[in-house]
């Protein structure tokens, strides 16, 4: 049995999976928004780190000097409104200490948020917003080589992704699948305790980013050699598999690490609510470099949030009708990609297509370092105008962008270099 | 100095309910300030207290049992200093500030001293210069500059790391007869290891300075390079 013959019966075998797991896409984030817990972000004002005689030696870092100061400020404003204090995370990047905060069921949240925003002691307050990832809804998609739509062969040549670093906040992704083996640099759970979760939508998210290449089984990943960090924000529905659920607050404390860690790209296979704590934090991401990719969700004429954040490259599928001009298109049907308990298969949806653009971001920031989100945006743009559509549409081609980065022919350079001539002559 | 600092204390927390206050409590097997022991390489008690204003403004106070004898001249047990300044982040990430603090010793004021410094962090590294015009009361200044790094390991653990050069210009009966007068540069050093247990901080650290008998105090003894504990409860 050839490798070939190994690689479509595993695809099959996984299809037939897929297939029973009866993937649905992501429910309303509406409806999510009216099921929200029932807790509340307090932030309180994280004050600079500066000279202090008592912890001289201690660096600066939040968790120092200071923090028991705020948790007891934290417990007073408890105590005021009635709430309980459940947990607690320095941002250091928005100047806060983000406390979570239980309402009991008899509060509404509402009046509550806007009593406590009145509080002097609180820099601000929100509620807890649920996101879920976006995936789509018909997983028996014909088998489709997506890298093939790309070249990625060529472009590998000339980028990998190496020394970039990628955030992929998501669910759990399996560290130990063949594919993804040593190519997760760095992983934190934000969800919970347990040290390594494998769940679906973060394992074949990271897959699409990073997998290994050359490795004689299973994908190539769109930037092999991308310095891949996941970042658990999200948990999986334990009635199905390809569902996730995200609160503000995993996400948040995810964000913040990866600006901590300097990372290049983040990616964001997933939509929600507006969430004012997480708008503020993708922007400073921004603004120190961060390309923020996000999925975007059809059903919302901005894509919803956070792809509708300016400076955030959104992303959807290609296959979907009348996306806006503002939301970039990528393949994002028949994508194979690993899957937990050491499997490959194919995935579709809006959260694939981006997981695929934030390897391709990578892959330029690989070539061209110095070149600020707005200016890889640039390179990506490629309008056209589809027959059955007035409206220009932003296909992703990725050679072009490849090319545009380079200033030479990316892919089928043999073929342009041979017409060339003839075409001159 | 001191009684200005607490009076600004008091009238601050009074006015501004968005304001800060915390502080600490700590034992110390030996009270290292600079690399030079001023507990004799015993142990010392510690108390801290810290103001932080909305708009960046802070206070704040610090006082430490000591133990410098030196031989013939004046004890002095316990030490304070006040410091102020202001602190503020950058879109950068990058916190920047420029305070001042002044350190008094009861029984020996003549090592009271005054110094400034400007400061530069991150979250897990800042870097200050300080300058004092009379150091340790004496005529002659001095520049401290240091570094200070944080890496937590696991959860609650953390590593960090200082390292610092003290360029000290002393006085000297040869002065007039050399057109400069000499300098000393005395470098320390110190690697601890931290566990944060809630309000509980355990750190133990090895500290080490290139010159064990500094010419800029007299503390009565040595100061080897050695290691250190301390046990702090933070409120």
């Amino acid at each position: 049995m050839t490798l070939r013959a190994v690689w479509h019966a595993l695809l099959t075998v996984a299809l037939c999976a897929v297939a029973c797991m009866g993937w649905a896409e992501g429910t309303d984030p509406t409806a999510d928004a009216k099921a929200a817990t029932r807790e509340v972000l307090v932030m309180l004002r994280l004050p600079p780190p500066h000279f202090r005689p008592d912890s001289d030696y201690l660096g600066g870092y939040a968790r120092q000097s200071g923090s028991a100061g705020r948790q007891r400020i934290a417990e007073e404003l408890a105590a005021r409104f009635k709430l309980r204090v459940v947990g607690s995370w320095p941002m250091p990047a928005l100047g806060v200490d983000c406390f979570v905060m239980e309402a009991p069921d008899n509060l509404p949240l509402g009046p509550l948020i806007e009593s406590m925003s009145l509080d002097a002691r609180v820099e601000s307050v929100q509620a807890v917003n649920v996101f879920r990832v976006l995936s789509h809804d018909d997983p028996l998609y014909p088998l489709q080589p997506t890298a093939a739509l790309w070249h990625l062969d060529e472009l590998h040549r000339v980028a990998t992704g190496k020394n970039v670093r990628v955030a992929a906040i998501d669910s759990g992704v399996e560290l130990d699948h063949p594919d993804l083996e040593g190519r997760i640099v760095l992983s934190r759970n934000f969800v919970d305790a347990r040290d390594a979760v494998a769940e679906l939508h973060g394992t074949a998210v990271a897959g699409i980013i990073g997998a290994r290449a050359d490795n004689g089984i299973g994908i190539v990943g769109v930037a092999p050699e991308a310095r891949l960090m996941a970042l658990r924000a999200c948990w999986q529905a334990p009635s199905d598999g390809n569902a996730a659920a995200c609160s503000s607050f995993t996400l948040a404390k995810a964000v913040q690490f990866a600006i901590d860690n300097n990372a290049k790209v983040i990616n964001l296979s997933l939509g929600g609510p507006r969430d004012r704590l997480l708008e503020r934090l993708l922007a400073v991401a921004t603004s120190r470099g961060a390309v923020i990719v996000a999925a975007a969700d059809p059903r919302f004429a901005d894509g919803g949030f956070p792809a509708s954040l300016p400076g955030v490259l959104a992303v959807a599928s290609d296959d979907v009708q009348d996306a806006p001009e503002a939301i970039y298109l990528a393949p994002g049907r028949d994508i194979p990609t690993t899957l937990p308990g050491r499997r490959w298969g194919l995935v579709g949806g809006s959260s694939y297509a981006a997981a695929q653009v934030a390897g391709l971001v990578a892959l330029l920031i690989d070539l061209a370092p110095d070149r600020n989100p707005q200016q890889i945006r640039e390179t990506l743009s490629t309008s056209e105008t589809a027959a059955s559509s007035p409206r220009h549409r932003h296909i992703v081609d990725a050679c072009a962008a490849v090319a545009r980065t380079v200033g030479a022919c990316a892919c089928e350079c043999k073929i342009a270099r041979g017409l060339s001539p003839i075409l001159v002559r | 100095m001191l009684r200005g600092v607490a009076t600004f204390l008091l009238c601050a927390c009074a006015s501004s309910a968005s304001a800060q206050l915390s502080g600490t409590l700590s034992g110390v097997s030996d009270y290292r300030y600079r690399g030079i022991s001023f507990s004799d390489r015993m142990p010392a008690a510690q108390a801290g207290v810290a103001y932080d204003d909305p708009k960046g403004w802070y206070v704040g106070a610090f006082g430490s049992t000591v133990r410098l004898e030196p031989p013939g001249g004046p004890s002095s047990h316990f030490q304070a200093i006040a410091y102020g300044g202001y602190a503020t982040r950058l879109p950068s990430g990058i916190s920047v500030e420029a305070g001042g603090d002044y350190s008094v010793f009861t029984g020996a004021s003549d090592l009271d001293y005054g110094e400034v410094f400007l400061g530069a962090a991150t979250d897990s590294l800042n870097a200050r210069i300080y300058y004092s015009p009379r150091y340790f009361g004496k005529s002659s200044n001095a520049v401290y500059g240091e570094i200070n790094a944080t890496q937590p390991l696991i959860e609650r653990v953390s590593l960090h790391l200082h390292a610092g050069v003290l360029r000290y210009r002393y006085e000297s009966p040869y002065a007039a007869v050399y057109s400069t007068q000499p300098t000393e540069n005395v470098i320390d050093a110190r690697i601890g290891l931290r566990i944060d247990l809630d309000v509980f901080q355990l750190e133990v650290a090895w500290v080490g300075v290139s010159n064990h008998s500094a010419a800029y105090v007299i503390t009565g003894s040595s100061s080897p390079n050695t290691f250190v504990a301390s046990l702090s409860i933070s409120f």
